[in-house]
């Protein structure tokens, strides 16, 4: 999975979970509807999808569609 | 939205929410276009509801439903600190009992609960689940008895899921951010519990009946073309073995099918490996003509309105022509895959219910026996004959306590002989047997073809020198054995028996089924009726006597405890 596919799954997940469509600018401080709840949900959506399983650590450094992206597709390469 | 279009985007929406596993990111796509009504379910918690709720909106969409939940703090003391002026429609008790581990056993814990969960009921006459998370069996065990002694209260059982997902149930490593330790799985799954099972079976009638296509639903393959030799795979085994299960417990099963009636016949008749047998099709409609009038034909055969039905086919198109004609219908898809139309109809809202009840099990046979019953009423050349050769018991039981769920039952079930329409809740009859002006009957009949169990229930107030039989409803299992009037006139007698009163009034509205006890009404007291009222009939009761009926009556009363 190269990262424009990355970016358009984790698109339609996080647009899907806050209700409004979202671009990879996103990050949760500038973002009021990515509360912790979306946060959970965002992290559970995304292991589901993407077959990955995240670290308690790791959990809350996702804090935008860009770190996102750039965890997934380390994962992805490797 | 016209309803063909509704159930063809159902018929779409199956194979995500009917999954093994559903995923939560393909549930929140599923955007309902079709009308739905407010609930609002209101969740006391001691840990994260958010993320079930969140995943719940597409099973109530197909419940046609909407839901908003009001939610109270994280508290484990369950203190109830609420609004009552904000409504809902349910209280869900939402519990992981981890959190009360060293500070209870497990008896003295299930005895607290059950004391709080009094004290919700105190403040709401709304339904209440409680689902309690842990695994201490004893505790589960011993709540599911405490709690179900509140009236419209039911325990809901997490253990079926967590055996399920096993080691997944729980994600410890999410609990410090989600509130819960339950997994995203265990969510969702519980999601699904909530909106397909456990708020329905609280908050609609139960469907009657399920209506069956045969090819392509009970087995692969085409009967016109592959004859004997349809294919019975392992899934539609169990697709079978579950429709037999539900007709124990309760709910007729009808065969629509456009085939060949004898060859439909003998394909039952030769196929022995079929779970499903000829005779436990409760109604059949087997011809070239429409599925709707099949339906409607099933309808007539159990005396049950259409709304009552849940039709299976594999065709969708057929679907959508059947709502056309007849849009109160509920419809599903049978998707080539059986085990996710088992899964369909486990999960379907107005199938599944809390609990078993003794009624259930009598429903088919007693059905079954209403064709001899018929025979034998043409035979019979005057009414006492016939009366005499089915050799009928019957018996009223006043304040039957251990009844409530049957009293409920009849209350929120029966359209078509129901004076007063009141759909009463578990609570409010709860509130009925307790109260000293108050009085309940049960009616149940017996003959020597079938036990018809419990059919009949009339709730009587005493209004100084008068009582007010504020519901009458009689199941349609038991109407046409010229019985109606004795019935009535033995429960009012045995209620009149606590509650002396020299008139006796009838309280009785229009809906939309109930012409037949309206009808039964107007001719007792030899009145028009108006679109609702009161009706005094003391005067036609007490001319009905048990001497002019060879029947055996018996009547019982429990009205020991309270008053």
């Amino acid at each position: 999975m190269n990262r424009t596919d990355i970016d358009r799954e984790l698109t339609e997940i996080c647009g899907a979970i806050l209700g409004h469509p979202v671009d990879n600018t996103l990050t949760r401080a500038g973002e009021d509807t990515w509360d912790s709840l979306k946060h959970i949900q965002i992290i559970f959506a995304v292991e589901e999808k993407f077959g990955v399983r995240f670290t308690e650590e790791e959990i809350p450094q996702m804090d935008s569609f860009a770190r996102f992206a750039d965890y997934l597709e380390q994962r992805h390469a490797t | 939205m016209h309803p063909a279009e509704i159930a063809l985007i159902r018929a779409q929406w199956e194979t995500v929410l009917f999954a093994e596993r559903p995923a939560r990111l393909e549930l929140l796509k599923l955007q309902a276009p079709w009308p739905v009504t407010p609930v609002t379910i209101r969740v006391h918690r001691n840990h994260s509801f958010e993320h079930v709720a969140a995943a719940s909106g597409a099973w109530f969409a197909w419940w046609g439903r909407a839901t908003g939940f009001l939610y109270s703090d994280y508290d484990d003391s369950l203190s109830f600190a609420f609004d009552n002026a904000q409504s809902a429609q349910l209280e869900l008790i939402w519990l992981d009992l981890k959190r009360y581990q060293g500070r209870f056993e497990s008896a003295d814990l299930a005895d607290w609960i059950s004391g709080r969960v009094t004290t919700l009921r105190a403040r709401v006459s709304t339904p209440i689940v409680l689902a309690a998370v842990g695994d201490d069996e004893t505790l589960h065990e011993r709540l599911s008895i405490t709690v179900r002694g509140v009236p419209g209260t039911h325990v809901a059982d997490l253990r079926p899921l967590a055996a399920k997902l096993g080691a997944q149930f729980f994600d410890e490593r999410t609990a410090r951010f989600s509130g819960t330790r339950l997994s995203d799985a265990a969510c969702v799954l519980a999601a699904r519990e909530l909106a397909c099972r456990w708020a329905p079976a609280m908050l609609m009638p139960r469907i009657k009946a399920v209506a069956l296509d045969l090819d392509h639903t009970l087995y692969e393959g085409v009967l016109g073309e592959d004859g004997e030799r349809v294919r019975l795979t392992p899934a539609h085994e169990g697709l079978q073995q579950f429709l037999v299960s539900l007709r124990d417990r309760g709910i007729f099963l009808a065969l629509v099918s456009r085939n060949e009636a004898e060859d439909v016949r003998q394909l039952f008749a030769r196929r022995s490996d079929f779970p499903l047998k000829w005779e436990h099709f409760s109604a059949t409609a087997v011809s070239w003509g429409s599925k709707a009038d099949g339906i409607r034909q099933v309808a007539r055969t159990l005396r049950i309105g259409e709304d009552a039905i849940l039709f299976l086919d594999d065709n969708p198109g057929e679907l959508a022509g059947v709502v056309a004609e007849l849009p109160t219908l509920a419809t599903a898809h049978a998707l080539p895959d059986a085990a996710m139309t088992r899964r369909l109809l486990e999960y379907h809202p107005g199938l599944w219910a809390w609990e078993r009840g003794a009624a259930d099990s009598l429903r088919a046979t007693d059905l079954a026996a209403e064709t001899e019953r018929a025979r034998l009423a043409t035979q019979a050349t005057d009414p006492q004959e016939y009366l005499r050769c089915l050799q009928v018991t019957m018996l009223v039981e006043v304040n039957p306590r251990q009844q409530l769920a049957r009293l409920h039952e009849l209350s929120q079930k029966t359209n078509q002989f129901n004076l007063n329409l009141q759909r009463f809740s578990e609570v409010t009859l709860a509130q009925a047997l307790a109260a000293p002006d108050h009085r309940i009957a049960l009616i149940s009949l017996r003959d020597r073809l079938s036990d018809s169990g419990p059919i009949g229930l009339l709730v009587a107030r005493r209004e100084q020198d008068t009582v007010a039989i504020l519901e009458l409803a009689i199941s349609c299992r038991a109407l046409g054995r010229r019985l109606e009037d004795l019935m009535v006139a033995e429960a009012v007698r045995a209620v009149l028996a606590g509650l002396p009163a020299s008139r006796i009034e009838f309280l009785h509205r229009t809906g939309p089924r109930n012409k037949p006890a309206r009808e039964w009404l107007a001719r007792l007291t030899g009145r028009m009726l108006p679109a609702e009222g009161r009706a005094a009939a003391q005067e036609a009761l007490l001319k009905i006597s048990a001497r002019d009926y060879p029947v055996t009556v018996k009547i019982t009363s429990h009205e020991s405890n309270g008053h």
